[in-house]
């Protein structure tokens, strides 16, 4: 399965940068190590709210910035993961402007899935999301709207199987927990 | 309860016009002004003087649009500079709103306002989420269409509580939440719209391109 991984954390946040090695790894136990892309090293702007990428150039978002770039490693993808710290339960900005700037991944008309209103795929895929989040501290409400966002992404995504879980920054890094994280599949 | 005296409402839509989390906003604005609280809207343009003007205000509300089913990028940087800032006690309310049909996309969201609020330490009189955002299309409320009048009037009813330092109750939220078309209509509406932008822009044969096949 081709693997991608949005790494929302910066660099100099170093137990970010020892979870993130640790899932690199665990990835790799099951086949091709995920492709990684640091966010904080691109440039990226906010999503304007334009629908350019749908309306004006469909598939191609209007802004040139490094955001087009990740899009299209994105729609190549068969399982994306999104890794970073958890901000008010959901994910850290430098990570959600990117997912912002990649709604090219879907076409603009609406249909019903799973008995709501959403957008169907561009390239018709079934994209696996994974959520790897971190937690300043414990933190049950974040934790769970932290899972929530991801199996809704997961919705909009036309995803049928989702992942998620969050670690407390400064607990013991543990395989079998991230394992868990990363193998246990839900249902949308 | 407490009687709110000034408030802000914080936009967090990037659009410049035609923004229907800023109508939104400005409707309420205007119902709380018309209750005697002195309110200001701002956007989430960085400005030196928003921790300020936060911090001035008994109540802050977010008025966002979803974006990839959360708050806008932006607007959560903002939040974390206000949530940081530890202004003090104060009053916290959301309104959520999405180009989907149902209310229900915009929960996750309001989740992650209520939590925001938590962790500013500001007391949360909770999130009105509302779909069909492509009925309003960033008009004035007053002027909006029929199948929009519940939306008007339970945002006169929010601000009346929002005025009293009261939460939302659960009328309002429902009153809020109605949708106000059938889904085929709606859908069908919207795609159409969609179809006409894609005629004028010359992409109407192209709007199925995959350029990263």
């Amino acid at each position: 399965m081709q693997t991608l991984l949005l790494n929302g954390s910066t660099l100099n946040d170093e137990y970010a940068q020892r979870l993130l090695r640790l899932v690199i790894a665990l990835f790799s136990e099951s086949g091709t190590p995920p492709q990684v892309i640091n966010l904080e090293e691109l440039r990226i702007a906010d999503c304007t709210g334009c629908f350019g990428c749908w309306t004006r150039t469909p598939g191609e978002c209007a802004i040139h910035d490094d955001a087009p770039t990740v899009t299209a490693q994105m729609a190549h993808a068969e399982r994306i993961v999104f890794f970073c710290p958890v901000v008010f339960g959901g994910f850290a900005p430098e990570l959600k402007r990117m997912i912002e700037r990649s709604i090219s991944l879907l076409l603009p008309f609406m249909r019903v899935y799973r008995g709501e209103s959403h957008h169907p795929a561009r390239y018709g895929r079934q994209y696996e999301l994974c959520g790897i989040g971190i937690l300043t501290r414990p933190d049950p409400e974040a934790a769970a709207s932290f899972r929530e966002r991801l199996r809704r992404l997961s919705l909009n995504f036309n995803g049928i199987l989702f992942s998620a879980g969050t670690l407390v920054r400064g607990s013991t890094l543990d395989s079998a927990q991230i394992r868990e994280i990363i193998n246990v599949r839900e249902d949308v | 309860m407490k009687r709110i005296k000034t408030a802000l409402i914080l936009c967090g839509s990037p659009k410049r016009e035609r923004s229907t989390s800023r109508e939104l906003g400005a409707y309420l604005a205007r119902r709380l002004e018309a209750g005697g609280v002195k309110t200001v809207e701002r956007s989430c343009v960085p400005r030196d003087t928003l921790l300020a003007e936060v911090g001035d205000a008994d109540l802050l509300v977010l008025s966002l649009p979803l974006y990839a089913d959360g708050i806008p990028a932006r607007m959560k940087e903002t939040l974390m500079r206000i949530a940081v800032a530890k202004l003090g006690p104060k009053y916290c309310a959301a309104l959520v709103q999405s180009g989907f049909l149902e209310s229900a996309h915009n929960d996750t969201a309001i989740e992650m306002c209520r939590l925001f609020a938590r962790d500013a330490g500001f007391t949360w009189l909770g999130g009105l989420g509302r779909g069909a955002g492509g009925v309003l299309a960033g008009r004035p409320l007053e002027q909006a269409p029929p199948p929009l009048r519940g939306t008007r009037e339970a945002l006169d009813r929010a601000a009346e509580l929002l005025a009293l330092g009261e939460p939302f109750s659960p009328e309002v939220n429902q009153a809020f939440r109605v949708q106000p078309l059938p889904r085929w209509l709606y859908a069908g509406a919207a795609d159409l719209g969609f179809v006409v932008q894609l005629l004028k822009n010359g992409r109407l044969l192209s709007m199925f391109k995959k350029p990263y096949r």
